[in-house]
């Protein structure tokens, strides 16, 4: 019988539970819940994937701010200039009366010590900066000395986020990699901010979720300027990381939701969010996606095969239904960047006669042709999509793919040399390098680039393709840079080292009651700043 | 001579078929089985014949209309298309075919090694090879089949073959065991010590003497294993560790499909309902095959 | 009993053993750099060479082993490659939610079992044993992620009865941790609201996993019920009136309380393979998700950490049966004494 007493004591413990439930709804709160990839990492020396970008820059500043044509702007720093002539030293004049959000004023010493942090760990996006060397100047000037001559130098730093060196001192862990540094605060800056950004951490779930409250002595203020009169900045983010789209499709409905960053939604439920006129589709950067091929594995080491495989993919196919949602024409950049020039082939559809001519042409034109090998990232779906249209376009011309989606690490670790490297990989490119044009020519043609998963077509014979964009990496001036970007995009292409199936627009799914970005860039980061975003809690509470 | 070794083969024939006829009693005496088998040889013959059956055959292979992609069940897509237009119908008949090849390339590979295995152990019961083979099953055994076979198949290249090895990996530790009871329960009996008295080689007495024995319990598992064995597959499948695309894998096609539920529900249900008729399928023929050997047994 | 107790445990330790080193191997054999994963697409190749000496990358595999086994007596499993915590942290978040849902699930099978059991053994050979059996086999048939998919449809996506998926509302923030049992936790924090709606998370994909355990218990409870209803005390009881539910819950379910535990024993490893697979459809944030996640991220230390969690917690579990069964079953209890 005494089970029966316990069971009565829990069903009134219910009851009391379900009227508290019921009694719960309150008025419109300033909260903004956000669903991003899964973060790990929020110490802007180790964070590297677009996905922490769009946090770093809602807990950190850059030096200098991106800007929608692919250069930058002035941010922590309002001017810079080289030293000599050489570009391998460059001086920054830093903003003054800055915060950190311990309320500490930024000073030089920050900046050169975060500078000494982000090269000495050598993790993040520190990479493409090679050996800098960072000396203060005074309290307001630090000096960059870099190993090789950069005449992007500056654009580069819209990924360096300065931290407050004596937070980040007093909270190292020893023993680490570092000696005396432990570990450099890698640990603690993983659930803490030591930032000047628009928004402070509050706390961090690794790949879980991640809060943060509005600073309200960010250096930028907050001003309503350009903004409606109801439209206030968002005083609490809440970020989660679900990946499942049909839940967040319901989150989204019901209104617990109220941005989606990522855009993985699947076509039938885009076209319910479009068709809400609760909800709103917000299209900010784009993604290009690039299907790299192996020039130096058969069959894909002979151009001519190559082109034909450029004539026989059908473009329209896999795009068609999406393309109300933005999907379509790409190139070696995206076209929504300055100086987009378009490319072979030329109009963007299935030439089967064409392919068939091209492939006349190749050594593979009589005798048995190897499989073509095609691998993907296991579970994107989309990127399954064009191997398999691929498969169906190539099976006309009597050649076989094979397809496969390895996981992550499987895939990218076959990337790291030519012989591993499958006949064709595909890869989603979101521009999360700075400069972005940069990114998407030097870092991806080059010798020096960045190399496997980044190059893996493995071709780097042609002298005009790499003098050319050296001459990018030494041209100061934007516009004149911009001017052989141009010329190089249809020199590289002639090679046909990749095809690029369609750029992929990242639909942020929205409230109507919330507004934003108030400025789109080309670039990861600067359209996710929740700065640049407000919340109308009118609406919110009424309805729109 | 002649005449009595023929008479001698003739009663054996004449008690194997009665034996056949008395376990067919025995079988047919549960309807539930009777309907298992039926169902069984349906999807036997429907994954033979695939090609003859299925509507639209040349959509288990590479072929994409996304014009056609996500149309819901009609009278030209009884089953509906998937995301990339092909006939769902079509692609749960081909899967089959790859269940069955999995389920069987999965116990011809784990029930002789495990056989094998359990027969030694149990031959040499307390000698070191007994203890080299059963600490190296118990090592196996450690941790559920589904975990290990998920390990082993994560550091492999994701294929159906690989899974089949993966699978079988984790699966032969069972025949092991199962074996090696029988086998270490028969080894003083009293027609083994016979056979070895009589000087009958170690090969004769474990493969013609103590194997018959185990006949009946091994194939009452294989039974039910070929439907654990598909549902593992599936599993794998599922994950992203088994078959490639265009594969017509019914774990696979369920995954897809699942993210695409509520709104492209056919995607999903048809191949979750395929797999569940053949497991139920090999249940419902292993219990009957149980009933008739355990009878046996006694 | 205490020397059999401890002859286990000393099994059990060199099993465990032999299963680090396997699964060590594996891990260790697997194609892919961890430590050009663990670092990010940028991170230039010195730095990965780095990483890689000071995971021991580059030594011959069994100094690795050496080291890793060296650091697992001291209770650090070392760093999880994706998560860039501890790996024993990130198992203390994780373990909870997965024990909390494999415990319901078991909850669940046992008092549906039983009950569909004892209906289905009171009323032989009626539609509802007929039901019953029928459902068995199905339930025994279906994966337990098709099953996790069918009620996610059904209940959660077309009914709209059930949220689909993880702990709590996403929107709702958790009670502080204490014990890692959602249910517990909200109760503890004064807030029975946040247990209701932790149940009612709860309830889908524990019901996932139940489905087959129902099927399968009901059934042991239905035969050995009808085996016993037979024996003379029964009838002896019946014959001097006693009320048939006095005889059913005192007399005749006592008896089939061995073969449930048995059952039980062997269901945990299913529930727990299974539970691979259901968190997978339901975004659960537990254990088995975190050990999928590491299969697929070559997160070498999470790997050979969850599988050696997973075969200590699969022979506690049958220790543990093994010993309330001896202690159930005199039958056993003596001959165990006498061997």
């Amino acid at each position: 019988m005494r089970i029966w007493r316990l069971l009565g004591v829990v069903a009134v413990l219910f009851a009391i539970g379900a009227c508290c439930w019921v009694g719960a709804q309150g008025p419109a709160q300033n909260v903004a819940v956000i669903n991003g990839y899964p973060v790990i990492w929020t110490d802007p020396a180790v964070a590297s994937d677009w996905y922490d970008t769009e946090v770093m820059y809602n807990l950190y500043s850059p030096l200098v701010y991106p800007t929608p044509e692919g250069s930058v702007r002035p941010h922590l720093a309002t001017s810079w200039a080289p030293v000599g002539g050489d570009l391998t030293h460059w001086r920054f004049e830093l903003r003054q009366g800055v915060k950190f959000h311990s309320g500490n004023e930024m000073t030089a010493e920050d900046v050169a010590w975060s500078m000494t942090r982000f090269i000495t760990m050598g993790r993040g996006n520190s990479g493409p900066l090679g050996k800098v060397t960072a000396t203060v100047v005074d309290k307001d000037t630090v000096d960059f000395v870099l190993d090789k001559p950069s005449a992007i130098f500056p654009e580069t730093l819209a990924l360096f986020f300065p931290v407050e060196k004596e937070l980040v001192l007093a909270n190292i862990k020893k023993p680490g990699s570092y000696g005396e540094l432990g570990d450099y605060g890698e640990e603690w800056l993983g659930t803490h901010d030591a930032g000047t950004g628009p928004y402070m951490m509050v706390s961090h779930i690794p790949g879980q979720s991640l809060e943060a409250v509005r600073f309200p002595d960010y250096f930028e203020g907050w001003t309503n300027d350009g903004w409606g009169p109801d439209e206030v900045p968002i005083e609490r983010l809440i970020f989660i990381m679900e990946t499942d789209y049909t839940t967040l499709m319901t989150l989204l409905k019901s209104g617990d939701l109220d941005l989606e960053i990522n855009g993985g939604w699947t076509l039938p439920q885009l076209q319910q969010i479009k068709a809400d006129p609760k909800l709103r589709l917000e299209y900010v950067w784009a993604q290009n996606v690039t299907v790299w091929m192996n020039t130096k594995r058969p069959p894909t080491d002979d151009e001519h095969f190559r082109k034909a495989v450029l004539y026989a993919y059908d473009y329209e196919a896999v795009v068609g239904p999406w393309a109300e949602f933005g999907n379509g024409e790409t190139g070696i950049i995206l076209p929504t960047m300055a100086g987009y020039v378009r490319i072979e082939p030329q109009p963007r559809q299935q030439d089967l006669a064409k392919a068939r001519a091209e492939l006349a042409l190749s050594k593979y034109a009589t005798g048995p042709v190897p499989p073509v090998v095609f691998h993907y990232c296991a579970g994107l779906s989309f990127e399954e999509e064009i191997g398999l249209q691929l498969q169906a376009d190539l099976a006309k011309l009597g050649l076989t793919v094979e397809v496969a989606g390895p996981p992550w690490p499987q895939y990218s670790a076959e990337c790291s040399s030519p012989e591993t490297t499958p006949n064709m990989t595909i890869f989603l490119f979101a521009p999360q390098v700075a400069p972005p044009h940069d990114y998407y020519t030097f870092n991806m043609y080059h010798p020096n680039g960045l190399g496997w998963i980044f190059e893996a077509h493995w071709f780097f014979e042609d002298p005009e393709i790499i003098r050319l964009l050296e001459l990018t990496r030494a041209t100061v001036d934007f516009s004149e840079r911009l001017q052989i970007y141009q010329q190089l995009q249809p020199m590289i292409a002639a090679h046909a080292l990749a095809f690029y199936p369609y750029q992929k627009p990242t639909p942020f799914a929205t409230q109507c009651y919330i507004s934003g970005p108030k400025e789109k860039t080309n670039m990861v980061g600067p359209s996710e700043n929740m700065h640049n975003w407000r919340i109308n809690l009118a609406k919110k509470a009424g309805g729109c | 001579m002649i005449a009595e070794h023929g008479v001698r083969i003739w009663a054996a024939l004449a008690r194997r078929r009665r034996g056949l006829a008395k376990g067919w009693y025995k079988y047919s005496r549960n309807s539930l089985s009777v309907l298992g088998l039926v169902v069984l040889v349906l999807i036997g013959l429907t994954a033979g014949l695939a090609p003859y059956i299925a509507p639209y055959p040349e959509h288990a292979a590479a072929y994409t209309n996304f014009r056609e992609a996500g149309l819901p069940p009609s009278k030209d897509h009884l089953f509906g298309t998937d995301r990339v237009g092909r006939d769902v119908l079509s692609r749960v008949i081909f899967g089959y075919r790859f269940s069955l090849l999995l389920g069987i390339v999965v116990l011809s590979l784990a029930v002789p090694s495990g056989v094998v295995l359990g027969l030694l152990g149990g031959y040499y019961n307390g000698t070191w090879i007994e203890v080299l083979i059963m600490r190296i099953t118990d090592v196996f055994l450690a941790v559920p089949p589904l975990v290990l076979a998920m390990s082993i198949a994560a550091m492999l290249t994701p294929n159906l073959f690989n899974a089949m090895i993966a699978i079988s990996l984790s699966w032969w530790p069972w025949y092991c065991r199962l074996v090696y009871s029988v086998t270490a329960s028969l080894r003083n009996q009293f027609f083994v010590r016979e056979a070895e008295l009589t000087g009958a080689s170690r090969m004769h007495i474990l493969f013609k003497e103590i194997l018959p024995n185990c006949f009946g319990p091994i194939m009452t598992k294989v039974t039910l294993d070929m439907g654990i064995a598909i549902l593992m597959g599936a599993s794998l499948s599922f994950i992203g560790l088994g078959a490639q695309p265009p594969t017509p894998d019914l774990g696979t096609m369920l995954a897809d499909g699942a993210k695409r539920l509520p709104s492209e529900w056919w995607s999903t249900i048809f191949p979750a309902l395929a797999i569940v008729m053949v497991i139920l399928a090999f249940n419902l023929v292993g219990d009957g095959l149980r009933d008739v050997f355990a009878v046996e047994e006694v | 009993m205490a020397k059999y107790i401890a002859l286990r445990l000393g099994q059990s330790i060199f099993v465990l053993f032999g299963l680090s080193l396997l699964i060590f191997f594996i891990a260790r054999v697997v194609p892919g750099d961890p430590a050009r994963v663990a670092l990010g697409n940028l991170a230039t190749e010195e730095q990965v060479q780095k990483l890689r000496a000071e995971m021991h990358l580059d030594r011959p595999f069994a100094v690795q082993y050496y080291y890793w086994l060296k650091s697992m007596l001291r209770g650090d499993l070392g760093k999880s490659l994706y998560t860039q915590r501890p790996v024993t942290t990130d198992l203390r978040q994780y373990i909870p939610a997965t024990l909390e849902l494999i415990l319901f699930a078991t909850l669940i099978s046992l008092v549906f079992g039983q009950v569909t059991g004892v209906l289905a053994g009171y009323f032989r050979n009626s539609w509802f044993d007929n039901l019953s059996r029928l459902a068995s086999y199905l339930g025994v048939a279906t994966p337990s992620f098709v099953v996790a998919i069918l009620l996610l449809f059904i209940f959660s996506q077309l009914l709209k009865l059930a949220p689909s998926v993880g702990r709590l509302p996403l929107m709702v923030k958790a009670p502080p941790t204490v014990t890692g049992f959602m249910i517990i936790d909200s109760l503890l924090a004064g807030r029975p609201d946040l247990t209701l709606l932790a149940l009612k998370h709860l309830v889908l994909p524990a019901f996932s996993l139940a489905v087959i355990h129902i099927a399968q218990e009901g059934r042991i409870t239905r035969s050995s019920l009808i085996e016993n209803v037979q024996k003379d005390y029964i009838i002896a009881h019946e014959v001097h009136g006693i009320r048939p539910t006095k005889l059913v819950f005192k007399y005749l379910l006592k008896p089939s309380i061995i073969p449930t535990v048995t059952v039980m024993g062997l269901d945990f490893a299913f529930l727990m393979s299974n539970a691979f697979l259901v968190e997978l459809v339901f975004f659960w944030p537990g254990f088995a998700r975190y050990a999928v996640n590491a299969m697929l991220s070559k997160d070498l230390n999470a790997i050979v950490a969850v599988v050696l969690v997973i075969g200590v917690t699969f022979a506690l579990v049958n220790l543990v049966v093994d010993t309330i069964i001896t202690f159930l079953d005199p039958a056993i209890r003596i001959q165990r004494r006498g061997g």
